[in-house]
């Protein structure tokens, strides 16, 4: 089960995405998710859509994995499926039925809005994982602290924010590896987590989470020495091993992402007709 | 029928993903009652994944029958744990509670003990163990290394399991502390006549405890012989990255030179045989 956390981790690979800076990939996803919710009308949506598989098609990862980030949302999705459909007033596609006294329908534009919801949702998934999948973690920390450097004029630790997320990226998997290890390690001492009532599942979360606290304190500290050791003193005059440049690939994917933002407005505007309200 | 039998067993991790490993690749052997098993392979051999498959922890494809019953199949691996009890590598890291009666009695009341009948294990698997009666009231994070690895195994023990499976017990202790839970393992074989299953990257820890010896390579089961015939191949040992004892390259190397003396020699004892015999046989030569 904690094997299924898919978010947040990264396939390593060189395809155009894995190539891309990663500041611009960072400024293209967010402009990508500001894209989502400026496009209002099905074409525009269509339109996105392909733009996303194109994408996925890019970073040759696998589809399969993709679905599997959306998997722990599958609840919300289908949640937010169902309310709009049933909520969404408007012009009904057939007569209310009748059951136990509830009057269902469903409405044409509540049927637009639930797929235009859908859509919205793994799309905005879709993508921000292809930006986890094809970014080392390291990378996209480094990005982000380029990005929020200017925040440095006005005394915002920036160096030591990224510092903590790095460390806190880094050290997931092998909390993850070692809550299984010591899950087996119980498991094999007879101890059952799947069973009983709430307070007894409570309960056997004790001999896992008291070894997983000692060691993350362990670990804590011997990293903590070892930066030391190594002179680490944060983030001032400190020079980088890795310089990142922009290239042609990452001016062209931003030409391209803010041709399709273009497009997709042009679209709101020019079909109007059609373009509903959400 | 044996008391474990493995037939084509074979494990994957990461099964779909990109990372996918074949951990284990279609093993089959078996084991008798009361057998001392030494396991050996080189870092990612498979070791650890196959001694997980022994207690229930993976869920391999194939059939490994402990005592007749397939706990490969669904709901047969219920209870699995307290037969064949399995010492984790560095075992330390799984201690929890605030004193060490505590968590040795970990398991034996998950087995649903009587109070009396823990109280008797903790004391027995303390004494196996090696440890002094003062520091059942201790807490288990003030112990020193080799201390706490020893209470772990007295968790393990304190099951009273009928196969006991260890995963590299020795690993980063000192000699003493070495000598002396190898010593017990010995004790706990040869007087409860329990199965022991041991791995190790030890091939002197191996040579002077073990009947049979596993040898993996690359996920695969390379060779199941006794300690002797096993030693006998050390250039094949030597090719998938594994050593042989220290008197068996002593002999090996007397070999070369010429010697009148046998291959796959692991104990001080049998050392001293042969080189008795080549004395007198290039006397008599
Ligand atoms: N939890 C896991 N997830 C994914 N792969 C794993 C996992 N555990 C082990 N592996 C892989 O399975 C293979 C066998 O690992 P295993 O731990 O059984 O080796 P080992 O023989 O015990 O090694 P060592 O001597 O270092 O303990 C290795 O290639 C390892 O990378
Ligand atoms: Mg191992």
């Amino acid at each position: 089960m904690l094997k299924d956390i898919t978010i947040g981790q990264f396939f390593p690979g060189d395809s155009l995405l894995h190539r891309l800076d990663p500041r611009m990939k960072i400024v293209l996803t967010v402009l990508y998710i500001v894209l989502l919710f400026v496009a209002k009308s099905i074409v525009s949506f269509a339109a996105v859509t392909v733009f996303s598989l194109i994408l996925v098609f890019l970073s040759k990862i696998s589809p399969k994995l993709i679905l599997k980030s959306l998997k722990p949302l599958l609840f919300i999705i289908v949640f937010t499926t169902v309310l709009n459909i049933f909520y969404v007033k408007g012009t009904p596609i057939f007569e209310p039925i009748d059951i136990l006294g509830w009057q269902f329908t469903i409405t044409y534009e509540g049927l637009l809005t639930a797929v235009v919801m859908v859509l919205r949702i793994t799309l905005l998934i879709t993508t921000t994982s292809l930006l986890t999948y094809t970014t080392s973690p390291i990378a996209l920390t480094d990005g982000i602290e380029r990005l929020l450097s200017p925040l440095n004029a006005v005394k915002v630790p920036v160096h030591e924010f990224s510092m903590m997320m790095t460390i806190a990226l880094r050290f997931i998997p092998t909390l993850i590896e070692e809550t299984e290890k010591i899950m087996a390690a119980q498991k094999s001492r007879g101890s059952t987590f799947s069973e009983g009532g709430l307070i007894k599942r409570a309960k056997a979360l004790i001999p896992i989470l008291v070894p997983l606290f000692v060691s993350a304190f362990r670990r804590a500290e011997e990293l903590a020495t070892a930066m030391e050791c190594r002179c680490y003193a944060g983030g001032k005059g400190r020079t980088r091993l890795k310089q990142y440049k922009l290239c042609a690939r990452d001016y062209i994917s931003l030409l391209t992402v803010i041709a399709v933002f273009a497009a997709t407005i042009a679209i709101n505007i020019l079909l109007q007709g059609i373009v509903f309200a959400i | 029928m044996s008391q474990i039998e493995v037939k084509n067993l074979s494990y994957k991790y990461g099964v779909g993903t990109p990372f996918e490993v074949t951990a284990l690749d279609n093993i089959s052997f078996s084991v008798e009652k009361g057998e001392f098993i030494g396991l050996i392979g080189h870092t990612g051999s498979g070791k650890s994944t196959l001694l997980q498959c022994f207690n229930g922890l993976l869920k391999p494809e194939g059939e490994l029958y402990i005592d007749g019953v397939n706990i490969c199949e669904k709901n047969n691996a219920k209870g699995i744990c307290f037969k064949v009890g399995l010492v984790f590598q560095y075992p330390e890291h799984q201690l929890f509670e605030d004193t060490v009666y505590k968590d040795i009695a970990f398991g034996p009341k998950n087995m649903g003990l009587s109070e009396g009948e823990i109280k008797d294990r903790v004391c027995e698997a303390l004494k196996f163990s090696g440890l002094s009666e003062e520091i059942l009231e201790k807490s288990p994070f003030e112990l020193s290394g080799g201390q706490k690895r020893r209470v772990a195994v007295a968790g393990v023990i304190a099951m009273r399991p009928e196969i006991l499976v260890l995963d590299e017990p020795a690993a980063g202790l000192d000699p003493i502390g070495r000598d002396s839970i190898l010593a017990n393992l010995r004790e706990y074989h040869k007087k409860e006549g329990k199965t022991v299953i041991l791995s190790s990257h030890n091939m002197d820890d191996i040579a002077r405890n073990c009947e049979k010896v596993l040898v993996m390579n690359s996920a695969r089961l390379e060779m199941f012989e006794t300690i002797s015939e096993v030693f006998k191949r050390s250039e094949r040992l030597k090719e998938i990255g594994l050593d042989v004892p220290m008197l068996t390259s002593v002999f090996e190397e007397l070999l070369k030179e010429g010697y009148p003396v046998n291959s796959g020699i692991y104990t001080v004892e049998q050392a001293v045989n042969e080189i008795i015999a080549a004395k007198d046989g290039g006397k008599n030569a």
